[in-house]
């Protein structure tokens, strides 16, 4: 196996598959101390990449889920993934905050009714002297 | 399935479950899905995009898209490979958005050689430190790896996340990715070429920057 052979077959190498070329491609990095390094560094890169997939340092946001909710809620405007608000009342809820905001109303209206009807005889004093 | 904060691959009967409850729009299995998938799909966009804040929109895009496409998920593949497929679309899509943005693509392996050159020459400089301690060593050889995964193009990069950091099968990068299996390994083998003279070319500069310094 030359060189050139032997570095094609690197990936082979390291994933075990080379089958009955495993001894040729020894015999080609015992042969060539330059393709030795080349293979050792193709391992040592292989193992530098494959620890990267066990980096745990790597977390995803933890707003993820409620983003990708609001994404869902908005374009499917309010189907899917509606409020706390609008999912425990909707439309009973805003029906409640609308008659609350109406009695309050009345309620105002009615003191300034009152106020102008109302009129009150204060006693007038009398000097004794 | 999550056991004591691991993720740990779901039986096939499972997954077919999660995957029906999905179909009917079903709001929790959703959410389920998210959690057991998000920490995955993160990563591979993250690394596809070396960029934190795009990643963060496209993992999110990536989940909108699940949500949106669930009913046409015919069970061909494994759920998982069906996911990863939508994930590695979804950053082509961006990097080619980004790339008409003509946004300036830093070279961050320059930097990250750059800085790991001064590292070693700062330590090699220090009279209590000798040399770099193997783990030392092996962080600034991932930290540049990861630099020259970035610079490679979007094809190869993704075929190096997604066998040799993901380690996903010939057959699973297949189906995502559509290529036959020679063309898979192929494309594989030069990307890794590239990367061995990327990491070749940052560790020289360190040696140099090294020798410089002790002269």
């Amino acid at each position: 196996m030359t060189a050139d052979e032997a570095r094609d077959r690197f990936a082979d190498a390291v994933e075990g598959t080379l089958g009955e070329d495993a001894a040729a491609f020894e015999a080609a990095l015992a042969s060539d101390a330059e393709l030795k390094d080349e293979y050792a560094l193709y391992q040592q890169l292989m193992g530098s990449t494959r620890a990267l997939g066990d980096d745990d340092e790597v977390q995803p946001p933890p707003a993820l889920l409620p983003e990708v909710q609001r994404k869902i809620r908005t374009r499917s405007r309010g189907r899917f993934f509606r409020d706390r608000f609008a999912a425990e009342g909707g439309e009973k809820n805003t029906l409640t905050l609308v008659l609350a905001m109406a009695i309050l109303l009345i309620v105002a209206a009615t003191m300034v009714l009152v106020q102008d009807l109302v009129v009150v005889d204060l006693p007038t004093t009398t000097s004794t002297e | 399935m999550v056991l004591l904060g691991f993720h740990v691959p779901m039986e096939e009967a499972e997954e077919q479950q999660l995957v029906e409850r999905l179909k009917r729009q079903d709001e929790a299995a959703f959410n389920e899905l998210v959690r057991l998938y998000d920490k995955r799909v993160f990563r591979l966009v993250l690394r596809m995009l070396n960029d934190r804040a795009e990643a963060e929109d496209v993992a999110q895009e990536v989940f909108v898209t699940i949500f949106k496409a669930i009913g046409n998920f015919r069970g061909e593949s494994k759920l998982s490979t069906w996911i990863y497929r939508i994930a590695t679309n979804h950053c082509k899509n961006r990097i080619k958005y980004l790339d008409r943005r003509a946004r300036g693509k830093k070279s961050e392996l320059d930097e990250v050689s750059e800085h790991a050159a001064m590292e070693s020459a700062s330590m090699s400089s220090s009279a209590q430190v000798a040399r770099p301690d193997e783990q030392a060593e092996a962080n600034q050889i991932e930290g540049i790896v990861r630099a020259a995964i970035a610079e490679l193009d979007e094809d190869q990069r993704e075929l190096v996340i997604l066998r040799d950091v993901e380690n996903l099968s010939y057959e699973e990068i297949q189906q995502i990715t559509g290529l036959p299996e020679g063309t898979v390994k192929s494309r594989l083998h030069r990307a890794r070429l590239s990367l061995m003279k990327s990491v070749q070319k940052a560790t020289g500069l360190s040696k140099e920057a090294k020798k410089g310094k002790n002269a």
